[in-house]
């Protein structure tokens, strides 16, 4: 497989924000963004370190993918602060959970897609690619 | 024509797949998570522990797993009868890497029919298995 066809290099690139806890599995999902997506992503492990990123620093993401079980603040927590906020609210928001209960209710009260861990990253892959149209 | 171009990974509309790999030797673990990332189309996942790899699979379904013999207070056969009772994960294949004559661990290996391979690694070996399986 080749390199990277996102970033810096690609001025087509765009920012997704990857919200989890686990190092290992956010790291894993950004650079499986990368390589399979031309687009470029950067992992939080808190779901303050985004929102300070977004809040502060003026970084327009074009997606928000947010696992619900974070230390701080939940995945949803986090949704709704950044959904609150007018120049946020267009932003789409992919939230991840292990809870299938969870994601039900979050599909039904917040419309929000919900993709059930565990995932085949084909289909994480496919939902991002959607959710980034 | 689209704006955004696609690697070529996505144009060809190809399942994309996650190898777990579970080795406890950083060096190797680096090693292997190089290859399978140059080498193939596919992710790995890399671990050092058993404790991690079953945290992984809470979070990612892998198509494959890689796991040493020898883990730390555990092997990975052990490691491999405890992620094959998962009920989505029964149907992924195994290989595992001993450093030990195979002969040694034959049994074991074929009644989980697992594929058995001998450390030092040979990389050609490694990487047609892994097509073999995934493809």
């Amino acid at each position: 497989m080749t390199a990277s066809p996102a970033g810096k290099d690609n001025p087509h690139a765009r920012t997704i924000l990857v919200v989890e806890d686990d190092e290992a599995i956010g790291e894993f999902i950004v650079q499986a963004i990368q390589q399979e997506t031309p687009h470029q992503a950067l992992h939080f492990t808190d779901g303050y370190k985004a929102w300070n990123l977004m809040q502060y620093r003026r970084v327009m993401p074009a997606l928000l993918i947010l696992d619900y079980n974070l230390p701080v603040i939940t995945g949803i927590e986090l949704y709704d602060r950044i959904h609150a906020q007018k120049e946020f609210e267009h932003i789409p928001v992919l939230i991840v959970s292990a809870y299938h209960k969870l994601c039900k209710e979050v599909a039904q009260e917040r419309n929000l897609p919900c993709l059930e861990k565990p995932f085949a990253l084909d289909d994480f892959l496919n939902m991002v690619e959607q959710l980034m149209v | 024509m689209s704006a955004i171009e696609y690697p070529p990974s996505m144009d060809a509309a190809l399942p994309v797949k996650t190898i777990l790999v579970v080795e406890d030797d950083n060096s190797i673990g680096a090693f292997l998570e190089m290859a399978i990332s140059q080498e193939t189309r596919y992710h790995p996942l890399l671990v050092s522990r058993s404790e991690e790899a079953m945290n992984a699979v809470q979070n990612i379904r892998p198509d494959l797993f890689i796991l040493d013999y020898y883990l730390h207070r555990t092997t990975g056969i052990a490691l491999y009868d405890e992620l094959h009772r998962l009920p989505e994960l029964q149907d992924v294949p195994a290989i595992i890497f001993t450093a030990a004559n195979l002969e040694q661990h034959r049994q074991e290996i074929q009644q989980r029919h697992l594929i058995g391979m001998s450390k030092p690694i040979e990389l050609d070996e490694l990487l047609t298995t892994i097509k073999n399986l995934l493809e």
